[in-house]
C-alpha cells in the first residue's frame, strides 16, 4: 500500500497523527503532517508504505482527514 | 441481534475516525448519528475555515509589513473571501460524504440521540440498539458568567468566521489557542484588536517561554494584549461595547465595536442522558466515568476534560492503535473533547505545532 500526503493542503489538525501515530508525525519545521522516517518511500516525507498491521489505521486516518489530503493506493 | 455493530454519536473528526476505523477492522453495520451539521467542527467552523482565512489575511498583511520600503496596493473583497471559504467547506464535505457514505457504506442517522439504557438509544421517535456505542459529540463555545454579558451582542468563533464587514476594532476575551487565531486574523485584516486574558499570560497551558515569545511577537503586530484581567462589567454603548476590568487592582476600561468570546468550550453531552448508559458526568457536563474503565479497556474510560494525557486529550481523535480494544472491548465509551486541535501559529520568531512544547515542535525561526 502506498500513501501520499498532499502536504500543501494539510492544516495540521492532527487527526492522522492521533489516529495512527506510528505512521504519521508532525514535521518540526513546518508543523504539517508527514510519514515517519521508518515507513517512508525513499526519503520523501510525503510518501510512505505502512506495514500490514497498520493498514486499517492508515486507511482510517485517510478517510477521516478533514482536509482530504491523504491518498491511499492499494 | 442489535441494529448496528457500532453506532457513533457525532460526525466530527473523532466520530468519523472511529466509524471508518471500525469498517477497516471488519465491522459492517456502522452508523453515525448527527443532530446538526455533518462532519463536525474542524471542517465547518474549525481548522479548515480558520486556516483558510488566516492564510489569506497573512498574505494581505505581509504585503505591506514585510519591508519598510515596500508598499503593495491590495484590497479585500470580504464577500468573495467568505464565498470562497464556504465553497471550500462544501467541496470537502461532499468528498467526505462520498467517501464515508457511498464508499464505506456508513449510514448517517439525522437526529438527536439520547440513551434509554446501555446499548439502547432513542433518536427522535426511533429506537436504536447497537453492540457498541461511541460518544463523540464534541464541544461548543461556552459563555462565561460575566456581569452584563447577557445584555450585549457578542460573537463566538462561529460568527467570527463569517463577518459581514471587517470591524474597526474588536475586543477578544480569552487568550488561548482559539482566541489567538482570531486575534491575529483580525489584526491582519486591519482591525484594531484588544486581547483580554484572565490568566497572567496567554496560552497558560504552554511553557512560559513560548507565551512570552508569542506575546512579544503579537504586540509587535500592534495587538493590545492585557493579562491578569478580572472583568467586572460589560455594557453596550451607542457605538460599541465597553468592557470594564481590573488589572492588579486598578480599574481599566476597554472599548471596541465588537466583542468576541473565545473563553472555553463546553461538552455537548447534556441531551444524551449519559446516566442511563452508566456514564456519570461532572457538573460541567464532562463525562468522567463509564463502563470502559470497569471493563479494563484501559483507554477512554475516564477522562478529565482538562487533563492532558499521553493520548493527547486536546485532539478530538481516537488513537487508531488503541481503538480496536476500545471499540470491541467495551460497550460504551466516551471521548470528551474540550479543546479544538492545537493551532499552527505563524510567526517569524516561533512556530507552535501540535506538541506545543519548547522542543522540536516549537523552535526559534531563522
Amino acid at each position: 500500500m502506498k500513501v501520499t500526503i498532499d502536504r500543501d493542503g494539510c492544516v495540521s489538525c492532527g487527526t492522522c497523527r492521533d489516529t495512527c501515530p506510528d505512521f504519521f508525525e508532525e514535521n518540526p519545521d513546518d508543523s504539517l503532517s508527514q510519514v515517519t522516517e521508518k515507513f517512508r518511500l525513499g526519503k520523501n516525507p510525503a510518501q510512505g508504505s505502512p506495514p500490514k498491521d497498520q493498514d486499517s489505521c492508515v486507511k482510517g486516518a485517510a478517510d477521516a482527514c478533514p482536509a482530504e489530503v491523504i491518498h491511499v493506493e492499494e | 441481534m442489535a441494529d448496528y455493530d457500532l453506532l457513533v454519536i457525532g460526525s466530527g473528526a473523532a466520530g468519523a475516525t472511529a466509524a471508518t476505523t471500525a469498517i477497516h477492522q471488519g465491522a459492517s453495520r456502522v452508523a453515525i448519528v448527527e443532530q446538526g451539521i455533518l462532519w463536525g467542527t474542524c471542517v465547518n467552523t474549525g481548522c479548515i475555515p480558520s486556516k483558510f482565512l488566516l492564510t489569506l489575511a497573512e498574505e494581505y498583511y505581509y504585503k505591506n509589513h514585510g519591508h519598510a520600503g515596500l508598499r503593495v496596493e491590495s484590497n479585500i473583497n470580504l464577500e468573495e473571501i467568505i464565498a470562497e471559504k464556504d465553497a471550500l467547506i462544501s467541496r470537502l464535505k461532499q468528498k467526505k460524504t462520498d467517501r464515508m457514505v457511498t464508499g464505506l457504506g456508513i449510514e448517517i442517522i439525522t437526529g438527536t440521540a439520547e440513551f434509554v439504557a446501555p446499548g439502547q438509544l432513542r433518536i427522535g421517535s426511533r429506537a436504536v440498539t447497537a453492540d457498541r456505542i461511541i460518544i463523540a459529540t464534541g464541544s461548543s463555545p461556552s459563555v462565561p458568567p460575566l456581569t452584563g454579558l447577557d445584555s450585549v451582542p457578542f460573537m463566538t468563533n462561529t460568527e467570527a468566521l463569517n463577518p459581514e464587514r471587517i470591524p474597526a476594532s474588536i475586543i477578544v476575551i480569552g487568550g488561548r489557542a482559539l482566541g489567538l487565531e482570531f486575534v491575529q486574523l483580525y489584526t491582519h485584516l486591519g482591525t484594531n484588536v484588544t486581547l483580554l486574558q484572565r490568566s497572567s499570560r496567554i496560552i497558560p497551558e504552554e511553557e512560559p517561554e513560548i507565551a512570552e515569545l508569542l506575546t512579544g511577537y503579537l504586540r509587535n503586530e500592534g495587538i493590545d494584549i492585557r493579562t491578569g484581567v478580572a472583568i467586572t462589567g460589560i455594557r453596550k454603548t451607542a457605538t460599541g461595547i465597553e468592557v470594564v476590568g481590573t488589572i492588579g487592582g486598578i480599574e481599566q476600561v476597554f472599548f471596541a465595536e465588537h466583542l468576541l468570546l473565545t473563553a472555553g468550550r463546553s461538552p455537548n453531552t447534556r441531551s444524551l442522558h449519559l446516566e442511563r448508559a452508566g456514564v456519570t458526568t461532572r457538573p460541567n457536563g464532562c463525562a468522567c466515568r463509564c463502563d470502559a474503565e470497569d471493563n479494563n479497556a484501559g483507554y477512554l474510560g475516564c477522562r478529565g476534560c482538562h487533563r492532558r494525557t499521553d493520548a493527547g486529550d486536546r485532539s478530538p481523535v481516537l488513537r487508531g492503535d488503541r481503538s480496536p480494544q476500545c471499540i470491541w472491548g467495551t460497550e460504551t465509551f466516551v471521548r470528551s473533547f474540550m479543546h479544538p486541535p492545537r493551532y499552527l501559529h505563524h510567526a517569524a520568531g516561533c512556530q507552535c505545532g501540535n506538541d506545543g512544547a519548547a522542543g522540536p515542535g516549537c523552535r526559534p525561526g531563522p
